[in-house]
């Protein structure tokens, strides 16, 4: 079985390069394009681990976060928040609303993707 | 005769108030671009981490069809985009300098971690050059108090710049603290900077050869904003030089530093 990540991300190219990279690595990607959206898609799909933009449209980041940790079936999915450029205190307010991990885009790939196996506890 | 002066007279004063002018008109657009900035940085970010990334994923082959060329044309688009990003920051740096919204995030930081991250992110630059890089860094240094980002990149110009005027030889980087200062300098053993330049390289376009511009690649703008962040940060940056002999540029930066707004 396939493990599954929900890539919450308003940008469309930048989803593309997610998705690639993920389907790419072996997983099933399913995706969203604003935070209202991606918490409905988590609580739907129950993801395995979910990526979150922090600047998303109707529902920021932060608080799709804590919308989704709010659920007891979803409170032990890691959530690794992506952020378009690392402001002071950003990552203390992404850790604050419960997201397990902070990178600051631009990142790489394939640092990402270790730090997503990381999590998945498998070999990077 | 009188008609003549006044004439011309007048045509210099429109011509200094076309000067005036035009200066104003161009701080409110740095300004005005710099606000702008601040507020969606993401504007600059995203297209580029669109770029960066489509590019090392079919680098690293997750794409069909790979061909020699088409990796090494990859690897030119990386280096590239890299090098515009480097670019854009380096002209908002100076819009921000120029409208007073220049300004330092102060957080305790260890000057190790600053001398370590600029050596990883160097080293690869220095070995294609055949250029040996090496870092001492006195032991047991103090908690130090500034901007980390922004002494990280004060740092990695200097080093950057002496590895780029330095052919097959030597970047010394060293650490340490001198009457509650760090002192810090990187040392090369290339060209060197005759005098008259020493002071002036500090200045914003001031380049010693400019017919170096295109070959160097550089902007004439990093040593004008890394003195900037080093004198907002109440310290001081130069170079001392033997024509031939190499240069070592020096900064000094209180360890405990007290952001200052007014420095230029």
């Amino acid at each position: 079985m396939k493990k599954r990540i929900l890539v919450v991300e308003d940008q469309k190219d930048l989803r593309g390069i997610l998705r690639d990279l993920l389907n790419g690595s072996g997983y099933a990607v399913t995706e969203a394009a604003d935070g209202r959206d991606g918490v409905a898609k988590a609580l739907s799909e129950r993801p395995d681990l979910i990526l979150m933009d922090i600047q998303l449209p109707i529902l920021d980041g932060y608080e799709a976060t804590r919308q989704i940790k709010a659920d007891p079936n979803l409170k032990a999915t890691p959530i690794i928040a992506v952020s378009s450029y690392a402001m002071k205190g950003d990552e203390e307010k992404a850790r604050a609303s419960g997201c397990d991990h902070y990178v600051t885009k631009p990142h790489s790939p394939l640092q990402l993707l270790r730090i997503i196996r990381g999590f998945l506890g498998e070999q990077a | 005769m009188f008609v003549q002066d006044t004439l011309r007279s007048f045509t210099r004063w429109r011509r200094h108030e076309a000067e005036a002018k035009w200066e104003s008109r161009q701080k409110l657009l740095l300004g005005e671009l710099s606000h702008r900035v601040n507020n969606s940085l993401a504007v600059v970010h995203e297209p580029r981490a669109a770029i960066l990334g489509y590019a090392e994923l079919m680098q690293e082959g997750f794409y069909e069809s790979q061909d020699p060329k088409s990796l090494d044309a990859l690897t030119r688009i990386r280096s590239n985009g890299k090098h515009l990003l480097g670019l854009i920051n380096t002209v908002l740096d100076i819009a921000k300098i120029e409208s007073g919204q220049f300004t330092l995030n102060m957080a305790e930081y260890a000057i190790e971690s600053v001398v370590e991250t600029v050596r990883s992110a160097t080293e690869s630059l220095a070995h294609n050059k055949k250029v040996t890089l090496t870092t001492e860094v006195a032991k047991a240094l103090p908690v130090g108090l500034g901007d980390e980002q922004r002494l990280t990149q004060v740092l990695l110009n200097l080093v950057g710049n002496a590895i780029k005027f330095t052919d097959a030889g030597e970047v010394r980087v060293s650490a340490t603290t001198v009457n509650r200062h760090f002192a810090v300098s990187v040392a090369d053993t290339g060209p060197g900077i005759p005098e008259e330049h020493q002071a002036r390289i500090f200045e914003q376009f001031h380049q010693v050869d400019s017919s170096n511009t295109k070959a160097k690649g550089g902007t004439g703008l990093g040593l004008a904003i890394a003195k900037q962040i080093i004198e907002m940060h109440g310290g001081r940056i130069w170079v001392e030089s033997t024509l031939g002999k190499g240069a070592t540029f020096q900064m000094e930066v209180p360890i405990r530093a007290e952001f200052s707004k007014g420095a230029s």
